[in-house]
């Protein structure tokens, strides 16, 4: 059970993939996270995980069609499983329990 | 003192303007067409003369900066093949969006940053896989 816990960087792209299912391939999952976090995140980080999410089962992925502004190159399209949603739920529960939904007092 | 101010107002509405011709031009999404044609009254001719100014003028822009060529080359040698199509069409999508919004020297700039955090990422998995072989074939006392 504790392996299902996810990691933040996990957490985030299936939080993203959850909430925003459509059109979500590479470049719009990273918009998401750093508008939602506002922090840099690489493309490479970026696909290094979601290559772990894929092959833990937690989502699954399919080419797109070449457009021209990628420079005649496919979109890899991502959408989170069933496995998925239920592994974001149990790291919610998970924090909920350790925080109790109130950050703690500073200084402590 | 009111013209002016007037002047200041079109200058705005055209830029505004300009620039969600940009989205239009680079996204090619049907709402916001749909959206722009809903907020400026103009007719569909004048509609595809704004679109053709504004797409030549992007293109222009695109092909004027280009991709850093050695940056390109560093992710293809880095990259696995299955992810590597994925990764570089992701690449120039966001840097002609950047070269648009931004300027040539801050899309270029913002490629290298992405080039050497994602050589950093998959060097580490490199990595990782090279010790797990190093550990079992230790074990295997090879």
């Amino acid at each position: 059970m504790a392996r299902d816990i996810l990691g933040t960087f996990e957490y985030q792209i299936l939080s993203v993939l959850l909430r925003y299912p459509c059109d979500a391939y590479g470049a719009t999952l990273q918009e998401r996270i750093e508008e939602t976090t506002g922090r840099d995140v690489s493309i490479g980080a970026l696909y290094t995980t979601l290559d772990r999410l894929e092959r833990k089962g937690l989502v699954s992925s399919w080419w797109g069609e070449p457009t021209a502004e990628r420079g005649g190159r496919r979109k890899r399209y991502y959408k989170i499983e069933a496995t998925g949603a239920e592994a974001v739920h149990r790291t919610e529960v998970m924090h909920a329990r350790f925080g109790g939904g109130s950050p703690l007092p500073q200084g402590t | 003192m009111w013209r002016l101010w007037k002047a200041h107002r079109d200058r705005k509405f055209l830029d505004r303007m300009a620039k969600e011709l940009d989205e239009i031009v680079i996204t090619s999404n049907s709402d916001e067409i749909e959206r722009f044609v809903n907020t400026y009254p103009v007719s569909p001719a004048v509609f595809d003369q704004l679109i053709e100014h504004t797409r030549s003028r992007h293109d222009a822009t695109v092909r004027g900066s280009g991709i850093p060529p050695t940056a390109e080359t560093i992710i293809s040698y880095i990259c696995t093949p299955d992810r590597l199509e994925a990764v570089l069409g992701d690449l120039e999508r966001n840097f002609a969006r950047r070269a648009a919004k931004h300027s040539e020297k801050a899309a270029r700039r913002w490629y290298w940053w992405q080039t050497t955090r994602t050589v950093a990422a998959f060097g580490v998995q490199i990595a990782v896989k090279l010790v797990i072989v190093r550990e079992m074939l230790r074990k295997l006392g090879l």
